[in-house]
């Protein structure tokens, strides 16, 4: 306390006179003694059980906000790092090919013959399959449209003989 | 004490409700009594000290170091503060419809329940030097913190507290 004094007078001293702050720290002990001389009343139990009270469901709404804040942040984490593919992809879709196998750089080399002989065998192998892909098609269409054809021509010589029949006169009748 | 109390605020950050209640006991009286000093009411001051405790739930990440004496009576003060303005504004707002409310009680103008030389003689001086100077007696704090709560020089501090004493002291000598 004296020590807090003596702080006290040094300040002053800074600020004002020897008079002045003799007379202000007479007046300032007038102050402190006044209060407490008219003490107020202590804090109700019944407040400080309310106060206890808002503070806990305060901290209970925090808690609540808080852990609302982390699953959002979560929620937008996962979105963000998870592949987009993760949430289009289908279970019909076809894998893509992979890019690595028809990549220029493993054609395209210096050495010219290399090169011609490697386009050369890609050649022949996309003529095979190209030839397959045609023998393949072919089939399926003629055995589909022999079928389809002599169905066709069936109904129509059906037809054709009803009509001439009908031409020439009631044969059924007969 | 201080160790102590560093402990206790930091499990308040926490969210420790024990250590709350516990923030609330070691404070509520010097800071009820700031408020029951300058309101007169203690409904009053029920309610500005809820919500002192309040807001320091609120904000008592934002305490880093220092005083936590100072920084608690920064934000009683500035809740004092918030409760003038409101209650001017009201008194305002009244004095506007003064002729239809001639005849009627008013509502705001509290009744303090504290009818000592003391209190009289504080609402006879001007509400920021009352607010100072029971905020001075209350706090403890030193002259130095009470300008840095205040924002303002501490020469400036200084003068209106000794102004503000001296008034108090020629007023309660004249009752």
């Amino acid at each position: 306390m004296k020590n807090g004094n003596k702080k006290l007078d040094e300040l002053l001293r800074r600020f004002m006179d020897e008079t002045h702050v003799r007379d202000l720290k007479a007046d300032l002990d007038y102050a402190d003694h006044a209060f407490a001389a008219y003490p107020v009343p202590a804090v109700r139990q019944e407040t400080l059980a309310s106060i206890e009270a808002r503070i806990h469901r305060k901290l209970m709404q925090q808690r609540f906000l808080t852990a609302g804040k982390w699953i959002a942040a979560a929620a937008i984490l996962i979105a963000a790092v998870l592949p987009r593919d993760h949430f289009v992809n289908t279970p019909n879709r076809t894998t893509p090919y992979s890019a690595a196998s028809y990549h220029s750089g493993s054609i395209w080399t210096d050495d010219f013959y290399a090169m011609h002989s490697q386009v050369d065998s890609i050649e022949r192998e996309l003529a095979d399959l190209a030839d397959s892909v045609r023998t393949v098609r072919l089939e399926t269409y003629d055995k589909t449209d022999a079928f389809s054809l002599d169905m066709m021509e069936l109904d129509e010589i059906e037809y054709l003989a009803d009509n001439a029949s009908l031409g020439k006169g009631n044969f059924y009748a007969q | 004490m201080q160790h102590e109390l560093e402990k206790l605020i930091l499990r308040c950050k926490k969210g420790d409700s024990q250590a709350f209640n516990e923030l609330v006991k070691r404070y509520s009286d010097r800071c009820y009594a700031y408020f029951y000093r300058l309101t007169g009411r203690a409904d009053l001051s029920d309610e500005l000290l809820s919500d002192l405790f309040i807001r320091l739930v609120r904000k008592i990440g934002s305490f880093k170091s220092g005083s936590f004496d100072k920084w608690i009576f920064t934000v009683a003060s500035n809740i004092f503060r918030d409760y003038l303005r409101r209650h001017y504004r009201q008194k305002r707002l009244l004095a506007e419809k003064a002729d239809l409310l001639r005849n009627e009680p008013d509502g705001t103008d509290h009744i303090p329940e504290i009818f000592d030389e003391l209190h009289l003689a504080l609402e006879k001086l001007d509400a920021e030097t009352a607010e100072l100077i029971t905020l001075r007696y209350f706090s403890q704090l030193s002259f130095k913190e009470l300008a840095e709560i205040r924002g303002e020089p501490i020469g400036t501090t200084l003068s209106k507290v000794h102004r503000g004493v001296k008034k108090l002291r020629h007023i309660m000598e004249d009752l």
